[in-house]
């Protein structure tokens, strides 16, 4: 049996992962629905005085509207823009039949985000790369939306792919090619790349990724702690061995909550971490139960979604120690998003009967019998 | 390079150095193991980049140079050749091996992409002897959470704390500490620090000394690392960047009495009652009686049933008391004790219990305390 990931892949077995990236996703929606707005420069996004551009149609790019930029700016630089506020609705509808398509050429679909999914076509009967033109082709035949497609040895490699096909492209990169491919990438390109990292690369004189491959292990481990250092060496050569897995729900209690505005301010997240701890624990108790492992949930702006988990060393209800867990998971295993958190969750699992009550010996709470 | 060496020595370094290779890395160079031919002889090393090792092994010294083995296949080579003389040399990009009638030819990592491994100060820190440190570990590092357990990475450390001429070792889950203090042979003029290390990286510190000669460890210190010198090895590691919590505060100082324990008959009864416990808070019920000179273990859960055992006391009990505690804990503290007695202090059901070797302390025993929160059963 090889070794290794959840589908127990051998790791010097070649894969095929295909990325299929929606173009201007949100607007190209509001034109489906709406067919005078073809051809005209449409803007989705909050309408508010702090609102954001969620996605720009390639009309409106071309003014440099671009997403994540203030609206105030955007209808500065794209007067003549049609802004419209998001339907989210409407996208996760269409969503789920970009989806059912996807799924009619593989198991193994993983969507990412409401406009974004991997789908593993390693183990495809028909050539991958005959099955990524298919894809490429059914997804507007069948949606009426534009997609880009990139076909890959891993999923590192083949979003690059995609991006680069952008837009309504399919690209492929042969095992051969990698090198050639990434080198003259900018650094920021990278999966874990963000504006903060980017930047202490470029002041040690780190641009491309090729620049990023020629950097000493020890450096790298060094400057950016074990995890990203390894993290960073992997992704320079284009290595990425985490498999395409399709979602499951898990069963346990969770609270979540989606912020108006996407949030930035660290220490309000903290808080908010704080604040669900508390009202986790609090169900705990009231229905006598303790948990024996703590969930984070994280929905970025661009609706990027990562949860992490972590066991307790002991069962509890204590809300300070699930807020403890909640944020070191966020200070540890959450990575660099450079972007705002649009939701932010946190879940208990493991939950059993509260028969018994391990004493902590660090408590500082009163209830917590100082030695 | 080229070299020679006697075939016991490599498999020395080989086994000492293997203790910092990262097979499963998702960097393959880290599998491996450098060997550096130079005019001082032969220096064998490895790292995962949280630790390295290093390791002098005598040889004559063909040709100067370095290779990069992979480490796993190099370490069961090693132990498996026959006695004679190993020649070990480079050619057409391979690692080639000579033993006797043996022959191998090894692929290699590329040296060039091998890390810069840390080199200590000139200054000592401190100096310790070997067989206290390798004890000290022993006492303290079982107390850690493993890094892969948690996220928490105080709880994952040992914390040495240098202090008044003496150096403390002690580490935690949140729930129990260990505490071991330990004889400093010499110490850098009027020096204080405390130095958080992995405590998986510490056992593994404490195998590579058991199997050394010397009598004495040198601790270096140096912008995030610590470096331990023994004999012919020196072994680096990175410092935790996390504050450990502090631990002299939770340890009881004024206890309502002491029960005074046969150190191996309350460990196995522990080990027989646990069994019984129920699975989720693995706890066993101490009930000490006043007069009494003895003290009831006991556990109870619904999938298993129930058992008791009494365990005599050397003197009768001042108080009356009933206190639960899960059972790993207390064994895990007493199988690392040598003294035929311990002293259990108790005060309240919701208070820490300690732990201290008593009677005829053995000197391997020296210095250890134990501090366990209990369980509170509903």
């Amino acid at each position: 049996m090889p070794r290794g990931t959840a589908r127990g892949y051998d790791l010097r077995m070649q894969r095929w992962i295909l990325h299929v990236d929606m173009d201007a996703f949100f607007a190209a929606v509001e034109r489906l629905d709406d067919p005078s707005l073809v051809g005209r420069p449409v803007i989705v996004g909050g309408l508010g005085p702090r609102g954001v551009v969620s996605t720009a149609s390639y009309e409106a790019r071309a003014f440099g509207v671009r997403s994540a930029q203030p609206m105030a700016q955007a209808r500065r630089l794209c007067p003549q823009g049609v802004f419209l506020a998001p339907r989210h609705e409407r996208y996760e509808v269409v969503s789920r039949q970009v989806r059912a398509v996807l799924a009619r050429f593989s198991q193994l679909v993983e969507p990412v985000s409401v406009d974004e999914a991997f789908v593993d076509l390693t183990d495809a009967d028909p050539p991958p790369e005959r099955l990524a033109m298919a894809i490429h082709k059914a997804v507007p035949r069948e949606t009426g939306l534009s997609c880009s497609v990139g076909l890959a040895g891993n999923r590192l490699l083949a979003k690059l792919a995609s991006e680069a096909a952008k837009p309504g492209g399919l690209r492929v990169i042969h095992p051969e090619e990698v090198g050639g491919f990434l080198d003259p990438l900018a650094v920021e390109r990278l999966w874990g790349v963000g504006p903060k990292t980017a930047q202490r690369l470029s002041d040690r004189g780190v641009r491309t990724i090729g620049d990023l491959r020629a950097v000493d292990p020890s450096l790298l481990h060094a400057w950016f702690g074990a995890a990203q250092g390894a993290t960073l060496w992997r992704h320079a050569r284009g290595l990425d061995d985490s498999p395409v897995v399709p979602v499951r729900e898990a069963k346990s209690i969770s609270q979540e909550a989606t912020f108006p505005e996407d949030i930035e301010d660290r220490a309000i997240l903290a808080d908010e971490l704080r604040r669900m701890a508390t009202g986790l624990a609090r169900r705990l108790s009231e229905e006598g139960l303790l948990a024996r492992a703590v969930r984070l949930k994280v929905r970025w702006a661009d609706f990027a979604t990562q949860t992490r988990q972590v066991k307790l060393p002991e069962p509890t209800d204590d809300p300070s120690l699930i807020g403890d867990e909640a944020l070191s998971l966020w200070e540890r295993r959450v990575a660099e998003g450079g972007q705002g958190v649009r939701l932010l969750g946190v879940g208990l699992d493991g939950l059993i009967e509260a028969s018994f009550r391990p004493l902590s010996l660090f408590c500082s709470e009163d209830e917590c019998a100082a030695p | 390079m080229q070299i020679v060496c006697a075939r016991d020595d490599l498999t020395f370094g080989v086994r000492t150095v293997s203790y910092a290779l990262s097979p499963r890395s998702s960097m393959p160079i880290l599998g491996g193991i450098r060997l550096c031919a130079t005019e001082a002889g032969l220096q064998l090393g490895a790292t995962d980049l949280e630790r390295s090792i290093q390791c002098e092994v005598l040889a004559k010294v063909g040709a100067q140079g370095a290779i990069v083995c992979p480490g796993q296949v190099l370490a069961q080579l090693s132990t498996r050749l026959p006695e004679h003389e190993v020649t070990l040399g480079e050619s057409d990009g391979k690692a080639r091996l000579q033993c006797g009638e043996a022959d191998f030819e090894l692929l290699v990592h590329a040296a060039d992409e091998f890390p810069e491994l840390p080199t200590p100060p000139e200054a000592v820190l401190c100096r310790v002897a070997r067989d206290s440190l390798i004890q000290g570990i022993a006492q303290a590092a079982f107390a850690a959470l493993k890094a892969s357990e948690t996220t928490r990475l105080a709880l994952t450390g040992v914390d040495l704390l240098i202090r008044d001429g003496t150096l403390k070792l002690a580490a935690t889950n949140g729930y129990r500490l260990s505490v071991k203090q330990i004889d400093v042979l010499e110490l850098a003029d009027g020096h204080d620090g405390t130095y958080l290390v992995d405590a998986q990286i510490l056992n593994d510190l404490q195998r590579v000394l058991s199997s050394l000669g010397s009598d004495e460890v040198q601790i270096y210190e140096d912008q995030g690392h610590l470096h331990f010198r023994a004999g012919p090895v020196l072994f680096s590691t990175r410092l935790v960047q996390e504050q450990f919590p502090d631990f002299e505060r939770v340890i009881p100082k004024d206890s309502e009495f002491g029960l005074l324990l046969p150190r191996e008959t309350f460990l196995e009864t522990l080990r027989r009652v646990e069994i019984t416990a129920a699975e989720e808070s693995g706890a066993v019920t101490l009930k000490v009686t006043p007069k009494e000179t003895a003290v009831e273990i006991s556990s109870a859960s619904k999938e298993k049933g129930a058992g008791k055992e009494r365990v005599r006391l050397a003197k009768p009990a001042d108080k009356g008391l009933e206190i639960a505690f899960r059972a790993e804990y207390l064994i895990d503290a007493l199988r690392r004790m040598n003294s035929d007695q311990v002293a259990l202090w108790l005060s309240a059901p919701d208070r820490a219990g300690l732990i201290e070797p008593a009677g005829e302390i053995k000197p391997e025993d020296e210095g250890f305390l134990y501090v366990c929160m209990p369980v509170r059963l509903i």
